[in-house]
């Protein structure tokens, strides 16, 4: 009977192995998100938002996987340009959130301080991003841009947000 | 006829609520938590702001803006994800996720401690229109704390 035992749990192990199925990665692209901060604008933190549709049921059919599959996802890069050709000057930092019907709003890139004179900055993305993919399968996301600006205006302020997500899958 | 008249005049005004609301008010109610907020040590004060359905609070003063040690502006140096510890400390949300759950309460969301880098479970509850009862806890309510908040400009001033 040990033996019988002895030989069939190392089966076992791997027939749950390969029912867990092969974890595969993907790459998501968001495309560009204009994010608005209404005027009048103070110095200081002020917040800027707007609404992505991920859409990515979509992009999971054309990979022949579907949302169930996803199991994690994280955004590994963040970029935040300027507006219609303007620069970024007059930001100080900037930090980018996702907030969804989903679950709790996420932080997920930082950027302190902005350089002077860009036209498109790279920011750091956040290490853990537990929430990220119960977010991306709302079919709305509410992106949110924590801005410091360095001076008071009267008008609105435009900036376009655009993330590369890692998804993580179990087929 | 002086009957009929009379109805005709006076339907229009019995249609028209006896309390019309303050013009002050905001048409809903959870709306009530929105402005900028004092915590009771004075350190700091917090603007909540609506986003999406939900509320959140983030810094927008500092009574001491910049670290004692490097000089510069306070970053958010305890954060648990080393990644975003170069956060400023102005415009960190601290306040986040919060529903509107009951008459003058607002349940469902964290306060994050950035003194130590924790979050906690919070509830608000608002005791009158400028006095905001925070209470802060891990797990069971009863075993939280409590701050008293206090809205910087008044209403009613």
């Amino acid at each position: 009977m040990i033996s019988f035992c002895k030989f069939i749990s190392p089966l076992l192990a791997i027939a749950l192995l390969s029912a867990c199925g092969t974890p595969e990665t993907l790459v998501f692209e968001s495309g560009p998100v204009t994010l608005t901060a209404e005027g009048p604008l103070f110095e200081g933190s002020n917040t800027a938002q707007g609404t992505w549709a991920p859409g990515l049921d979509e992009f999971l059919q054309a990979h022949g996987a579907a949302l169930d599959q996803v199991r994690a996802a994280k955004v590994v890069a963040a970029h935040l340009d300027a507006f219609e050709g303007g620069n970024l000057n007059g930001i100080r930092s900037a930090s980018l959130s996702v907030a969804s019907e989903a679950g709790d709003m996420e932080q997920v890139a930082v950027l302190n301080p902005v350089p002077p004179d860009q036209q498109r900055v790279t920011l750091t993305t956040a290490t853990g991003q537990k929430a990220l993919a119960a977010h991306l399968k709302q079919t709305s996301v509410t992106v949110v841009a924590d801005l410091d600006l360095d001076a008071d205006s009267e008008d609105d302020r435009h900036v376009i947000g655009t993330f590369t997500i890692e998804l993580q899958l179990a087929r | 006829m002086m009957r009929s008249l009379t109805l005709t005049l006076l339907l229009p005004l019995l249609l028209i609520q006896p309390f019309p609301p303050s013009p002050n008010a905001p048409a809903n109610e959870g709306d009530n938590l929105i402005g900028v907020w004092e915590p009771s040590n004075g350190r700091a004060r917090v603007k909540v702001e609506k986003i999406g359905a939900k509320y959140y609070g983030k810094i927008v003063w500092l009574r001491e803006p910049n670290d004692p040690v490097t000089g510069a502006p306070k970053v958010d140096k305890n954060n648990p994800d080393e990644a975003l510890r170069s956060t400023p400390l102005r415009g960190y949300r601290i306040l986040k996720d919060f529903v509107h759950t009951g008459k003058n309460e607002w349940s469902e969301g964290t306060i994050y401690d950035p003194e130590n880098g924790s979050t906690y479970s919070c509830v608000i509850t608002m005791k009158d229109d400028n006095t905001l009862d925070i209470r802060g806890y891990i797990g069971v309510k009863a075993l939280g704390r409590t701050d008293v908040w206090k809205r910087l400009q008044t209403k009613g001033q």
